[in-house]
């Protein structure tokens, strides 16, 4: 291919070219110009759509929000915000499909992102879709947040301990609030929260000690101390547990649940012949405080049920008496033989226990070391 | 400056036609991004002005603006601008093959702004077509001030058109990809060159102001089940069908509107905008290009009744404001029905068998790929363009699956595809790239004579030769084996003069090795045989792997015979 001569074609094509190649610098300039004022005009129509969208969303106007955030969304489709703003105002409305939908896209671009991730593991949880609840709640727990990111995270990781505990996952969630546990500020709030979580998932010794702490920084926390209170009666520690009960009372009123505890603790601790640091007389009178509850118990279940157990009741009662029992120590065990079966007796064939009989089956189900 | 140093500085600078082509290639796609660029602006901010900012547009917008716009696109198209009404993909054939590479400037200023107004008023068509036909109509402008020799001007339309296609897209390899497959329909290099370059500098350009954000934001993709490959081979199968009924509607539907007085050319455009107002007061989805609710449709906020409602009611709008001659393509629209079609498989998949389906996103985009592929018969673009536009190799299974299918079916019951079936109601014979693809091509091998008992050593003497070519009377040429895989040959003719003239005991091998001839294999084209034959009797047919293995030998009066028969078969 022969080149083309300098004086005609070439000349005129290089004339053509130097003048195409320098217009594309007023061309450039022109369309950006309007690109520049296509884009203000758009990014303006995106803030005044989300806007409308957060005062529906205000207004519990969900479905309408949603629809004004897609909006939003379309004249800035390069800002993720109004996409995820979409997703929340779906899930507000109940379109949890959709909002999936909206939140797998934002999570393609920002997998790292903590506040997708979480919505998605909330969707995921709501489907009782454990591996992607599990996926996505981790995916929070690791990941970039704006502002606060350790009480996004904290939160997050409650939010999956909380699921796991729904679904029976003790192992898992007992876990899960163990690395809460690390994770809490000083804040009796939040410590008496994960406290509640832990004792759910029965590792009594982490929330009492975590009740603990939260106490040391605040002894007037009325919910920490009712934990402990019910985390004592759980574990048999009537004398903690009333302790724990009565300060709460004090600071705030229980409830009918708290208040049974603190009566039942109170029941125990009197009623309780097996109590350490007591003296011998009152040891034999609580013996014979407890025969006669059995023998009340025994009165209560149905004829048919009872008539061995209350012919043995009747030959022993001449001797339960203090003096009695101050002199044979046989005839104590043999007492409290006779209420434990009788308890037992009835447990099963009369009906739930109230007040002291009740306590009194606390007493006798308490583990005991042999001496 | 003296004369060797002007001569110095001349062969320098000089541009060798090549090195200008390519040149001139950057400088068609830059210009033709920015193009594109300002279309798209004109579109959003015309939608902006016409329909108002929200995606739902008030009823009184809905019922007037179509239709009022129908009415100044008519005057326009009628009256200014005849030429705009066509397509751009054959109008960009049709500078290739017919005109020499030349498009009316006026044609692009009249599709900008006549396209522009329709899809901004929201007829229910898209900025590609247009698009392709604005970088085509450029690249000719820029052809002709260059004063390009003529076989480059030809190719200059489709150079434009792969830089406007691509900017409308972002997507340069489909662009090209549809330009050497739709509208070139072979891989030159020259000219692969200039379209790659063409089609780069406009995405470039178009991302250096709109960025690179891609078409559509896909949702992740993963095959759900082995069995969701039925689904998709039963989207293929809707996919064929449905483009089967966009094709033939549009085909019967527009001869018969431009066959209607001229007058109503200037309402056709306004009636048709009444139409898909009056649809838009209910699915206001179907109106304009639509890729804001593929994209809705893309992360499942549609129901399948929505879903399927859509990319029926589309199908209606489209043909509507296509037939009616109002100019815009029907890329966008294509992808728009595929896309809800697709979400509505998968949608009642999902409702049928829950546990083996797939995100709805995957189904959307094969869809698209699927209507792609049956309405526009690009079967390699159509596979391409999903997996470039989703950014996902992995989706490229189902799509393979779901596209041949919907191009089979398309094929066997539509002879031609749309834009071929367009050219031919205008009157213009265009060559089909299909029909290209797809016509036989004969080889070496269906022509070749069998070579038994007209081979000869070259190590016998002259006398045994004869004597052997004696044995086969009816044989007028015989092959001399040289050694080596090299062949020459000896005619009857020649065996008897050199009987006269030569000893009779001269190796043949002597005789024949000035003679040798050059060899063909047996997939080779007869084109390339032809030219191979010149001013040759017969020409020896060898195999690939050994040169001395003879398959056949082939003369002139072989290769027409081979083509005449292809010829009565077809």
């Amino acid at each position: 291919m022969l080149p083309l001569s300098f004086s005609t074609a070439l000349g005129r094509r290089r004339t053509i070219l130097a003048l195409a190649i320098v217009g594309t610098i007023p061309a450039f300039g022109v369309t950006q110009s309007l690109v520049h004022r296509s884009r203000d005009r758009r990014q303006q129509l995106a803030v005044d759509w989300a806007r409308q969208g957060q005062r529906d969303l205000a207004a519990a106007r969900a479905a309408e929000a949603a629809e004004d955030f897609r909006t939003a969304q379309e004249y800035a489709r390069d800002r993720g915000e109004y996409r995820l703003q979409l997703a929340q105002s779906l899930i507000a409305a109940n379109r949890f499909v959709e909002a999936q939908s909206q939140l797998l896209t934002l999570w393609t671009q920002a997998p790292g992102d903590g506040v997708v991730n979480r919505e998605l593991g909330r969707i995921a949880a709501r489907d009782d879709d454990v591996a992607n609840a599990l996926r996505y709640y981790h995916g929070a727990i690791d990941g970039a947040w704006p502002g606060s990111a350790a009480a996004e995270r904290r939160q997050t990781r409650t939010e999956l301990a909380q699921f796991l505990l729904q679904r029976g996952d003790t192992t898992q969630a007992n876990a899960e609030l163990i690395a809460l546990v690390g994770e809490l500020p000083p804040d009796p709030a939040a410590m008496t929260d994960a406290a509640a979580l832990l004792l759910k998932v029965d590792n009594r010794a982490q929330a009492m000690a975590l009740l603990q702490k939260a106490l040391d920084l605040d002894r007037q926390n009325v919910r920490a101390l009712r934990l402990a209170g019910e985390a004592s009666f759980s574990a048999g520690d009537y004398r903690a547990a009333r302790g724990d009960l009565e300060a709460a009372s004090g600071a705030s009123p229980l409830d009918a649940k708290g208040q049974q505890m603190l009566d039942l603790s109170t029941r125990v601790l009197a009623l309780d012949p097996f109590a350490r640091r007591i003296t011998s007389r009152e040891r034999l009178r609580r013996v014979v405080r407890a025969y006669a509850v059995a023998r009340g118990e025994l009165a209560r279940c149905p004829a048919g049920s009872r008539e061995s157990l209350q012919a043995q009741m009747d030959a022993l009662q001449p001797k339960v008496a203090e003096r009695t029992l101050a002199r044979d120590p046989d005839l104590v065990d043999q007492a409290i033989a006779l209420v434990t079966a009788v308890e037992t007796a009835s447990s099963a064939s009369c009906g739930p226990p109230q007040g002291d009989a009740l306590a009194l089956q606390l007493v006798l189900r308490q583990p005991r070391s042999a001496s | 400056m003296n004369a060797p140093r002007k001569a110095f500085l001349a062969a320098r600078m000089a541009i060798g036609d090549e090195q200008l082509l390519l040149l001139a290639a950057i400088l068609i796609g830059v210009y033709a991004g920015l193009a594109v660029v300002c279309f798209r602006l004109a579109i959003q901010w015309l939608r902006l002005m016409l329909l108002g900012s929200s995606l739902n547009p008030s009823f009184p917008r809905i019922a007037v603006v179509p239709a009022a716009s129908g009415l100044v696109i008519a005057a326009f198209v009628v009256l200014a601008f005849p030429a705009v009404r066509g397509s751009g993909v054959n109008q960009t054939k049709a500078a290739l093959y017919i005109y020499d590479g030349y498009i009316s400037f006026r044609t692009v200023i009249g599709k900008f702004l006549t396209s522009a107004v329709a899809i901004g008023s929201g007829q229910s068509l898209g900025p590609e077509d247009p698009s392709l036909q604005i970088g085509a109509g450029l690249a000719s402008a820029l052809g002709r001030w260059l004063k390009l020799p003529r076989d480059q001007m030809r190719y200059i339309a489709p150079i434009g058109a792969a830089a406007g296609l691509a900017a409308a897209f972002n997507s340069p390899i489909t662009a090209v990809l549809f330009v050497i497959e739709e509208v070139i329909g072979r891989w030159t290099a020259g000219v692969l060159g200039a379209v790659v370059l063409s089609a780069v500098a406009s995405v470039v350009t178009e991302q250096w102001f709109l960025g690179d954000e891609p078409l559509f934001r896909v949702p992740p993709y993963h095959l759900a089940h082995g069995a969701e490959l039925l689904a998709y081979a039963a989207l293929g199968l809707i996919g064929g069908l449905v483009s089967l009924v966009f094709v033939k509607s549009v085909a019967a539907l527009r001869p018969r509107l431009r066959a209607l007085p001229p007058w109503t050319w200037y309402l056709q455009p306004a009636v048709a905008g009444l139409f898909v107002g009056f649809v838009g007061l209910r699915f206001p989805q179907v109106m304009g290009a639509g890729y804001e609710f593929i994209d809705q449709a893309m992360h499942d906020q549609y129901g399948w009744r929505v879903l399927l409602a859509l990319g029926v009611l589309k199908v209606v709008t489209t043909t509507a404001s296509f037939v009616s001659g109002t100019p815009g393509g029907l890329f966008a629209p294509t992808l728009f029905i595929g896309a809800m079609l697709g979400g509505a498989v998968c949608a009642i998949e999902r409702l049928v068998a829950p546990g083996i389906t797939g995100p709805i996103g995957a189904y959307a985009l094969v869809g698209m790929g699927t209507l792609f592929a049956g309405i526009i018969r690009a079967p390699m673009t159509s596979v391409f363009m999903i997996v470039e536009v989703s950014g996902n190799y992995s989706i490229i299974l189902p799509v393979m699956i779901s596209n041949t299918i919907a191009y089979l079916v398309s094929r066997q019951f539509q002879e031609h595809a749309l834009f071929d079936v367009l050219a031919r109601q205008e009157g213009t014979v265009l060559p089909s790239m299909e029909e290209e693809r797809e016509s036989d091509v004969e080889t070496v091998e269906d022509a070749m004579r069998d070579v038994t008992g007209v081979t000869l050593s070259g190590d016998e003497s002259l006398a045994a030769g004869i004597a052997r070519a004696e044995q086969v009377p009816a044989a007028g040429f015989f092959l001399v084996d040289l050694g080596a895989g090299v062949w020459g040959g000896l005619s009857r003719s020649e065996l008897d003069h050199l009987q006269a003239i030569s000893a009779h005991d001269v190796l043949l091998r002597t005789i024949a090795a000035p003679l040798a001839l050059p060899y063909l294999y047996p997939d080779q084209s007869t084109v390339t045989a032809l030219r191979v034959l010149h001013g040759r009797p017969f020409i020896p047919v060898v195999h690939r792997a050994d040169r001395t293995r003879l398959e056949g030998m082939l003369a002139l009066e072989d290769v027409l015979r081979a083509m005449a028969r292809a010829e009565r078969i077809k």
